[in-house]
């Protein structure tokens, strides 16, 4: 039985047809969709990316979530774990920070193949004369902008982009490996993540006749008055045309997987690590909090037909990827993982409604001063929230004096109505849960006693930065932009930049 | 100087020092290092400190001698390196290359630069796991190993023409980004060129000159061991000439990328350097290998240093320097300020391209992480599908001295003296005849592991002898290192028939 994964970086789950969104073009997932079991309450656990597929490789949370960095050498994944069962374990990807700086997603795999170029990649360093950038607090820092410069612009046709290439090259692998008794292929496309630059007919699709500023990959953080409604509905049809883009390229994986005859011996999973916020709540870019970034795709076809055109409301999260797999194909927990997460395979096949009664989401634990740069594109002051979802409840959490927002999940679905005031004690019920979650993912003390009303352990421990990469010298040397190649960018008269990497430098 | 000065460095693995015509070699055809040669500095006494490849490129970004012989492994995160330090300092790195073990198992040599460009496939690069039935190799036996081999056909069996092959695809990229770089105000530039290490396979009109007529078995990719335990001579003698060839073509493609200095008007800007890391024994002392004591087929390294402004153009320098003295140099070179963190332990040669000093160092050790070896034979490697030849007991380290050299065993019955003079290929041992040349250069052995931090179980195993020490338990981490991301072979996955 082989195993082929789809991962798709910030893909939304309200943005498929096949999950309600009734003008979105994604015909290849709907259909998909329609043969799969398909998960309408998957949260993700670690934010954001890197944090994420650490999460699925080793299917446990973190302490209480995994930190930005590179993969440990002193653990066991699952790629590991089914090359010891004889697979023939591929990862196909262009996601940049799963091999820059060696952070080793490659390692448990037989071999890989990157597409280099995507976002930060570090693959082109090439001089430019001058890039005049007109709307400068519509873009991203200028190491980014003078990256997409060198990475993104060359590319001309479809054929081009990041999500074509990437399928094509798995279905080259597939063509080249259906031989094989048992594989595991794990595809990372990156895309949909920004930036959104799919070839104008797709952008037809959203956003015909676009003639304002150049938003293919806009600046993060509240909306307020950086883009008026036009501009937000144009990076909104952005987003979604580079949907549509990616879900025609799975279409050639899935084509390829009938063709070679491998769709009766292929469990296919397709899934996201987290959404984005498009503007809805006043904010253009992703936070660990609301439906928008929280809310996961994760699509189950097995050629069994278990789970087939089935929905699955129970809650899930990625830490359940790997026992899933593992349970899939009939393979014991090995003692050596430190297995958090559980299989939902008893949802599959009818055996349990639930296999937990709350999500936990977040990021390691680290604190963001008052008015500190970083804070505009992650969204909050103070301590880093966590966010509880149970079946009726929605609460976003922070210590101290933090502000807590909670929502009924099942009535107000885009968290709009907060309901704090008037339910406090639902409040302090999953506060409860949270802190049994703390304890159960091993976490530090000073982050109990911080979320049990004590700070005075965190004070000592934490700063702003480093904690939420998993050491000094990842943020230092190894961070997206710890690199900055910033080339000409010209700016209107009197402007002033700093990239990001600087003012996180300044910290 | 006020300029701002470029660096590129071209590495090529495996490549021999005597595998130039310019250094004496009267058979090879090597036009382009010939004549790079003429307006160069050449060092002709450049020896590795640690050992093999990714030992000895810890050693030159670090500009140490790998504490002081480095382990097999990652670029930790904790050392500043030199291209991390010219980035720093304004500098425009990057990195192209080819060799595997740069990038593979999250390595992270790319880290300290800006960007980077890996050509997929060489060698034990993890590219493809294609399905096959069957592949016939004939004598696949005398191959390093079936594995190996397997991956090799899974990874070469699409080539047609020279443009396919690792080096040519190399200076390819390297051409393309310099075309596309040339007007950065300063650049540094590492092309790690995995080839001529093997496997020996370059295109047939390479072979033809020199071993045309050849029709015998082709062992283009020889396992690690004594020549007679598997290779007639004239297969031993087929498959030197297949690294001969492998040269040449090395040699024509660096040829475009020095080419493509002068054309984009780099050349009176940008000091270029042209150095191998190690060689390969090729019937030398009796083995097909670069395991076993490390001579001077595998010690010496190619060193060309070409300044823009001419400074030691045709020198030849006959001071002994290591790969351990290149940062210090290049930063000296470029006026760039050498940070404390760095802790050099080389020495900038800076000086060395206006005036040789053979004072400049009294001996080179070259050696690599010390093992120890229960048996002699071919014995299987449990790190990596591989085999090799060992012999019983301790590995040595090479002390190369002003005339004499010094295979320096633990066991000192086991210790070689060559007398580079009278005896250059070193095939006659006189340890017995002068014993005290060999105590000289065990004391200069003694006092480079304790200047270098060399942990105090090597001191005393090499001063005192292997009487009751055995080698530490490694770190979890370099257990897990060697577990997880030790260059292996994938499995077979297929039939290999011959």
């Amino acid at each position: 039985m082989n195993v082929v994964l789809i991962m798709n970086d910030t893909l939304r789950y309200d943005h498929l047809g096949a999950n309600g969104n009734q003008w979105i073009h994604t015909p290849v997932l709907d259909q998909f969709a329609s043969e799969s079991a398909v998960f309408d309450r998957h949260y993700l656990a670690s934010f954001p990316t890197v944090p994420n597929r650490h999460e699925m490789m080793k299917g446990c949370y973190g302490s209480p979530f995994q930190q930005w960095g590179p993969l440990q050498w002193d653990v066991k994944t699952l790629p590991e774990v089914l090359r010891d069962n004889g697979y023939v374990t591929m990862f196909i990807h262009d996601t940049p920070h799963l091999m820059n700086y060696g952070y080793g997603f490659d390692r448990p795999f037989h071999a890989w193949d990157m597409i280099r170029g995507n976002e930060s990649d570090r693959s082109r360093t090439d001089y430019f004369d001058e890039l005049y950038i007109p709307n400068p607090d519509q873009q991203q820092p200028p190491d980014r902008i003078s990256s997409y410069r060198r990475h993104h612009e060359p590319m001309i046709n479809e054929e081009d982009r990041f999500a074509p290439r990437v399928m094509s090259s798995a279905c080259k692998w597939l063509e080249r490996n259906a031989g094989h008794e048992n594989f595991f292929l794990w595809i990372d496309s990156f895309d949909p993540h920004e930036p959104w630059d799919p070839p104008q007919h797709y952008v037809d699709l959203y956003s015909p006749n676009w003639e304002g500023a150049d938003l293919r990959w806009p600046s993060l953080g509240p909306v307020n008055d950086r883009y008026d409604e036009s501009e937000l509905n144009h990076i909104r049809g952005l987003y979604a045309g580079e949907v549509t883009m990616v879900d025609k390229s799975i279409g050639q994986v899935l084509d390829t997987i009938d063709t070679l005859g491998l769709r009766d011996n292929t469990i296919v999973l397709i899934c996201s690590d987290h959404g984005f916020g498009l503007g809805e709540t006043g904010f253009l870019g992703k936070r660990p909090f609301y439906s928008d970034t929280l809310h996961t795709v994760m699509m189950v076809r097995h050629p069994s037909g278990l789970g087939s055109s089935t929905r699955v409301p129970g809650l899930t999260q990625h830490p359940d990827f790997a026992p899933s797999i593992m349970d899939l194909l009939n393979i014991d927990l090995p003692d050596e993982m430190d297995i958090q997460g559980k299989s939902w395979v008893p949802l599959l096949e009818g055996t349990e409604d639930n296999i937990r009664n709350a999500t936990f989401s977040g990021t390691y634990p680290f604190v963001v001063p008052e008015n500190h740069p970083i804070s505009a594109y992650i969204g909050f002051e103070g301590w880093s929230p966590i966010t509880v979802i149970t079946e009726d409840w929605w609460l976003i959490d922070q210590p101290g004096n933090g502000s807590k927002q909670l929502f009924d999940a099942r009535k107000d679905p885009l968290q709009q109505h907060n309901l704090i005031e008037q339910y406090p004690d639902i409040a302090e019920k999953l506060r409860v849960e949270l802190i049994n979650f703390l304890k159960e993912t091993r976490s530090p003390d000073w982050l109990i006693q911080l979320w049990q009303g004590d700070p005075s352990a965190a004070n000592a421990n934490q700063e702003m930065g480093t904690a939420f990469f998993s050491n000094a010298n990842v943020f230092t040397r190894g961070r997206p932009a710890a690199n900055p190649l910033i080339g000409n960018i010209k700016y209107p008269e009197g402007y002033n930049p700093l990239s990001l990497a600087e003012q996180l430098d300044k910290k | 100087m006020e300029k701002s000065m470029n660096i590129v460095v071209i590495m090529n693995d495996t490549w021999r020092y005597d595998h130039v015509g310019a250094h004496g070699n009267d058979w090879i055809h090597t036009p382009v290092l010939d004549q790079f040669a003429e307006e160069s500095t050449v060092f002709e006494r450049q020896y590795c400190g640690s050992f093999a490849t990714i030992p000895i490129r810890h050693d030159i970004w670090k500009g140490r001698f790998g504490n002081p012989i480095h382990d097999w492994g990652p670029l930790d995160w904790e050392s500043l390196t030199l291209p991390e330090v010219l980035r720093k300092s304004g500098y425009v790195t990057m990195l192209i290359h080819d060799t595997p073990h740069l990038i593979n198992y999250g390595y992270g040599f790319d880290r300290p630069f800006h960007a980077w460009d890996m050509i997929r496939g060489n060698e034990v690069d993890r590219m493809r796991t294609d399905h096959f039935k069957e592949w016939k190799l004939d004598g696949f036996d005398k191959f390093r190993s079936a594995e190996m081999m397997a991956l090799y056909h899974r990874q070469t069996k699409d080539w047609e023409l020279e443009e396919d092959c690792w080096a040519p695809q190399v200076m390819d990229a390297t051409c393309k980004w310099l075309e596309r770089n040339s007007d950065h105000e300063k650049f540094f530039l590492w092309v790690d060129s995995f080839d001529p290490h093997e496997p020996w396979d370059p295109p047939q009109h390479y072979v033809d000159l020199y071993d045309k007529d050849y029709d015998g078995l082709s062992v283009f990719w020889p396992r690690y061991d004594k020549t007679e335990n598997f290779l007639t001579p004239r297969e031993q003698e087929h498959v030197a000439n297949l690294f001969a060839a492998e040269c040449t073509m090395c040699d024509r493609h660096i040829g475009r990328v020095l080419d493509t200095i002068d054309r984009q008007g780099l050349r009176d800007n940008t000091i270029v350097i042209i150095m191998s890391d190690h060689g390969h024994y090729l019937g030398d002392h009796g083995l097909q290998s670069k395991s076993g004591p490390l001579y001077e087929e595998v010690s010496r390294q190619i060193m060309m240093v070409r300044h823009p402004e001419g400074i030691g153009a045709g020198k030849r320098v006959q001071a002994l320097v290591q790969p351990a003295d290149i940062a210090p140099s290049l930063l000296e070179l470029s006026q760039v300020a050498t940070p404390k963190d760095m802790d050099i332990q080389g020495r900038s040669w800076a000086s060395l391209l206006k005036k040789d000093n053979t004072n400049f160092r009294t001996a080179a050790v070259s050696a690599t992480y010390p093992t120890y070896s229960p048996t002699t034979g071919f014995i299987k490697d449990e790190d990596s599908n591989t085999s090799r030849w060992s012999d019983q007991g301790w590995t040595s380290m090479t002390v190369t001295g002003q005339r004499y050299t010094l295979m320096d065993f633990p066991e000192r019955d086991r210790w070689l003296l060559f007398d580079r003079e009278t005896d250059p290929a070193m095939e006659n041992n006189i340890v017995k005849d002068l014993p005290e040349e060999a105590e000289i250069l065990h004391a200069e052995l003694i006092k480079f592991l304790q200047a270098n931090e060399a942990p105090q179980w090597m001191v005393q195993l090499w001063s005192d002898g292997p009487e009751g020490i055995t080698a530490p338990e490694p770190s979890e981490f370099w257990k897990n290192v060697r577990k997880r991301g030790k260059p292996h072979a994938n499995p077979l996955w297929g039939n290999i028939k011959g």
